[in-house]
């Protein structure tokens, strides 16, 4: 196949490389011999996959900018001013504890620990404790990531 | 100092978390110009890319509890600084999703000649392929350059903007159609002028 225009078998070609590329969709040994001899004796195809590699290569060789120096020696003095935080699951797990014997103790009290009703109140424990767990980790990675 | 620029990532974080916050230095050090510039190349303003590096700097030491021993730091740190990035944009631009852009199918790049082939080549260089990522989203420059200038893995960049592997490739595929058009866009109005 040789052509300088673009036709829809180029599109589609060119389509299923950057799918093999990306190790998208399913292409067997023949489908992807196919394609490599199309782009080989296709023009306009060598041309787009040229292109492409040079975007790639020109992107890798981007300049990069060097670091102000004044970012390592205002994170450090930050860091030494800066008590270390106490971590939030300590105090949260204090708490939760806390609450979940008192929980525990209420419902064993009311409902004793034996028969259904006691297992149901075992089980609403547990559930509340496991929401409420699970609030303070949203919580706590909110004002990790949201500062 | 010497001795600590040589070891590990995670054996420096222990040191950290154990109470030698001096060892943080060498992480701050090792990741500082890719940090910078990953955030740089969101926000695009070398002062406001310069605090957020700062920013991201600060609220990695404060979350060190939370890093997961024998995970790589390199995809956690970057994870933090574009957030922080993301969140300055958005609080300055209108935003726009990343999946957002699954639905932005590109349209077909303009048929090329012998004669726009030369200044195809002649174009393709550093400065336009600048302006180029310049023209896309912050979100979209990101994730092209994480991939093509980082060389993060897809797994890394899943990890960076909390996406699936899946996800992340598909957003690929139409980014790089994206810079394909947009760099033959350019060409066509170059040759047209």
């Amino acid at each position: 196949m040789k052509s300088d225009k673009p036709n829809s078998s180029c599109d589609e070609i060119q389509n299923q490389f950057d799918l093999c590329e990306l190790g998208l969709g399913q292409f067997d040994l023949s489908a992807r011999k196919q394609m490599e001899s199309h782009i080989e004796s296709c023009d306009q195809c060598k041309k787009w996959l040229s292109d492409w590699e040079l975007i790639k290569l020109e992107t890798q060789q981007l300049p990069q900018l060097e670091a102000p120096s004044s970012i390592l020696a205002n994170v450090m003095s930050k860091i030494e001013t800066t008590p270390k935080p106490v971590p939030t699951f300590a105090v949260s797990d204090l708490l939760l504890t806390v609450a979940g014997l008192a929980l525990l103790i209420f419902s064993s009290r009311h409902y004793g620990a034996d028969g259904i009703e006691g297992s149901m109140a075992w089980c609403l424990c547990f559930l509340i404790l496991f929401a409420v767990s699970q609030i303070f980790k949203v919580k706590g990675q909110e004002t990790d990531y949201a500062k | 100092m010497q001795g600590l620029l040589k070891r590990e990532d995670n054996e420096i974080i222990a040191l950290v978390i154990q109470g030698n916050h001096r060892a943080y230095e060498v992480i701050v050090l090792r990741y500082q110009k890719l940090v910078f510039n990953i955030i740089y190349q969101i926000v695009k303003q070398q002062d406001s890319a310069a605090d957020l590096t700062q920013d991201t700097f600060l609220k990695a030491f404060q979350a060190l509890n939370t890093f997961r021993q024998g995970a790589a730091l390199r995809p956690w740190l970057l994870r933090i600084a574009s957030n922080t990035a993301l969140n300055h944009v958005r609080s300055t631009k209108p935003y726009q999703s990343l999946e957002q852009l699954l639905e932005d199918l590109p349209g077909q790049e303009p048929a090329s000649n012998d004669d726009v082939e030369k200044k195809v080549e002649s174009k393709m260089n550093e400065e336009r392929l600048m302006e180029v990522l310049e023209t896309l989203q912050p979100q979209h420059r990101h994730l092209f350059l994480l991939r093509y200038q980082h060389d993060l893995s897809y797994e890394d960049i899943g990890s960076v903007l909390d996406l699936p592997v899946t996800t992340i490739k598909s957003l690929l595929f139409r980014v790089r159609s994206k810079v394909r058009l947009l760099m033959a866009r350019e060409i066509f109005e170059l040759t047209n002028q």
